[in-house]
């Protein structure tokens, strides 16, 4: 016969084995804590998970890895334009930067809930299936060229003025997106830029 | 330590007891959890954070306002580019994440019984409890300026009531009058901000009483991005020239140590006498009070901690963050307090396991609004050795590139670093 006592450390021990406190407690945080930890500095400027309320700084959850990656680079080697991360770029070390690319690419991008000219979208959509879709996939919402950011849904301004950027050569872009921006810049000039601009804020 | 049997069996029933029941295993075994005290960058952060960590863990809120009253953005609402609503911010999102949130004001923190008493007669205990408790003013420094003057001239650092009286006595002052704003020697809070505060004060000078100025009296020979904001001067309000819509003076003839209310006049340390229409003190500051009655501060008036962990040099088992807290060479800053939060929480909840702290990297981010699209930044990245003895700037200062204002971008951004760090920190 078993005692109660007996009966009581059963139920016990069976409790605790499928208590979900004692597996689970520790969070995300805790599995990967230097992870988590490196990649909280980033929340207070970009939003919490990455997700940024605009209006202008961009939104890096869901950005690929590569593109991530060579973009920190970029501004960490003063190969980039920027306001502020040229300066903060140089903190991370490379292996902490592909941490962090990685870390950020597992988070859902969400596009922003923000205002857009809609008399701009049908044309930015015409020319974006002319000049850029080859490449940014989808509308641009397509990560799945690892080279490539997510255009559809992020911050208007940020667009516009990265799209200037690349139009001043202040960044530099691939040899074929220079070639298809060039002749994009030639039929359309810069209300061709708004209008592709327009169109992927339009999609939300 | 000897366990009868019997007591091992009972032991594991309460445990899976408690388990069943939902109460975290930790919080079980002591009862207590963690309390913060103070809701303000850092304390919101520090208690949404230690829930991020651990969803489990038992995290109470203290702070005795309903609605925190943000300071940043707060010089926009001097130059009417904002609306004084935009700065409130609730804690309904923290409730929401299972953090208690008691609206009650701290009276006692007993670091040896481990216990926390508050106005109402309620007693907290904890197991490790974060402190961030703001600036409070040494009253004593300037000769006829008090918390009850202060009403009527306002230091407004504390956003709330005191800006919208500035704000009100801006708005009253005729064309032609004289703006004072004077600054105390450092350590205080955000030191950008009574240069971002004179340029949108300028601003709207420009915009409703052109013939009038600004005269910022700083206890200081230099100020933090200094060049960036002197160029944005020139750039926006004719600095330096005749026609220029702010002056600076500084050093010891700047350094105000006595107030004539009665006559509107400020005495600095050399007897040089200002007399303003509408006169913001910046007074001296030190660490909130409570942390002073906690035993938390050392002769400086602000509180040494690991600059690992935060935890106290004087009291242990309790972590100061934010502005009353010495963190090396950081600003103190909200989003300073904010990367401490996030720090702090990291290492409470590492220390709660019995698990060695990670040493995180904090960004202090300075954003200054300096008139209608046009803004400046800057930020300083530190990180603390293992041991926490040591906060590193990297890069360093001289390597970095000039702060310069930007139209356009810096703004947009600025308003983008609000949207996201408000949220970063309230949820």
């Amino acid at each position: 016969m078993i005692s109660i006592t007996h009966k009581l450390a059963i139920y016990g021990l069976l409790a605790i084995l499928f208590s979900p406190h004692l597996f689970a407690t520790s969070s995300l945080a805790m599995e990967h804590e230097e992870t988590t930890i490196l990649a909280l500095s980033c929340s207070g400027c970009h939003g919490p998970d990455g997700v940024s309320q605009g209006p202008s700084i961009p939104s890096i959850a869901g950005l690929p890895k590569e593109y991530f990656t060579e973009v920190m680079l970029g501004f960490k080697l003063n190969q980039l334009p920027s306001t502020a991360m040229g300066q903060i770029a140089k903190a991370y070390s490379r292996s902490e930067l592909t941490t962090l690319a990685e870390y950020f690419s597992k988070k859902r991008f969400q596009p922003s809930k923000q205002a857009f000219d809609p008399s701009l979208v049908k044309k930015g959509a015409k020319l974006h299936e002319k000049f850029c879709e080859e490449c940014h996939e989808k509308g641009g919402s397509s990560a799945k060229d690892e080279e490539v950011s997510i255009l559809a849904g992020q911050h208007l301004r940020y667009l516009l003025w990265t799209l200037n950027d690349f139009k001043k050569n202040k960044r530099k872009a691939s040899r074929k997106m220079a070639k298809k921006m060039r002749k994009l810049l030639k039929k359309e000039g810069n209300a061709g830029l708004d209008a592709l601009a327009h169109y992927y804020a339009s999609q939300q | 330590m000897h366990i009868s049997r019997r007591n091992f069996i009972t032991s594991l029933a309460l445990g899976s007891a408690a388990a069943l029941l939902g109460i975290s295993d930790r919080a079980f075994a002591t009862g207590r959890g963690v309390v913060v005290v103070g809701g303000g960058s850092g304390g919101a952060t520090a208690a949404r954070y230690l829930r991020l960590f651990d969803p489990t863990l038992r995290v109470t809120l203290i702070e005795p306002q309903r609605q925190h009253q943000s300071c940043l953005m707060s010089n926009e609402v001097l130059a009417g580019m904002r609306k004084a609503s935009s700065l409130q911010f609730d804690y309904v999102k923290l409730s929401q994440l299972g953090i208690n949130v008691v609206h009650d004001k701290v009276v006692t923190i007993d670091a040896e019984k481990r216990r926390i008493k508050t106005q109402s007669g309620d007693t907290f205990p904890y197991e490790r409890c974060i402190i961030s408790p703001g600036i409070d003013f040494r009253w004593a420094d300037i000769e006829g300026y008090d918390a009850q003057v202060a009403e009527t001239f306002p230091h407004a650092w504390n956003a709330g009531k005191q800006l919208i009286t500035l704000q009100q006595q801006l708005q009253s002052m005729q064309d032609g009058g004289t703006v004072l704003i004077t600054t105390p020697k450092p350590p205080y809070r955000c030191p950008t901000a009574p240069y971002e505060r004179a340029s949108l004060i300028a601003h709207y000078l420009q915009q409703q009483k052109p013939k009038s100025k600004v005269i910022i009296l700083d206890a200081n020979p230099t100020f933090i991005d200094q060049r960036g904001f002197k160029q944005a001067w020139r750039r926006a309000y004719h600095f330096a020239t005749e026609k220029s819509l702010i002056e600076r003076q500084s050093g010891a003839e700047a350094t105000v140590t006595e107030f004539d209310a009665a006559n509107k006049t400020v005495i600095t340390q050399t007897g040089q006498r200002i007399k303003a229409d509408v006169i913001n003190i910046i007074p001296p500051q030190q660490a909130g009070n409570i942390a002073a009655t906690s035993g938390l501060v050392d002769e400086s008036g602000w509180c040494p901690v690991n600059l690992l962990t935060f935890e106290s040099h004087q009291k242990s088992n309790i972590h100061v963050i934010g502005d009353a807290a010495i963190v090396g060479g950081m600003s103190k800053l909200a989003s300073s307090a904010n990367a401490q939060g996030k720090a702090c929480a990291a290492a409470v909840v590492a220390l709660l396991n019995g698990r060695a702290p990670t040493a995180a990297p904090l960004i202090e981010t300075r954003y200054s609004i300096i008139g209608h699209e046009l803004a400046l930044s800057s930020n300083a990245i530190f990180k603390p050795t293992a041991e926490g003895h040591q906060l590193t700037q990297i890069p360093e200062e001289s390597t970095r590139k000039k702060v310069k204002p930007r139209p356009l971008r810096e703004f947009y951004n600025a308003h983008s670093w609000y949207n996201n760090i408000t949220q970063d920190i309230f949820g």
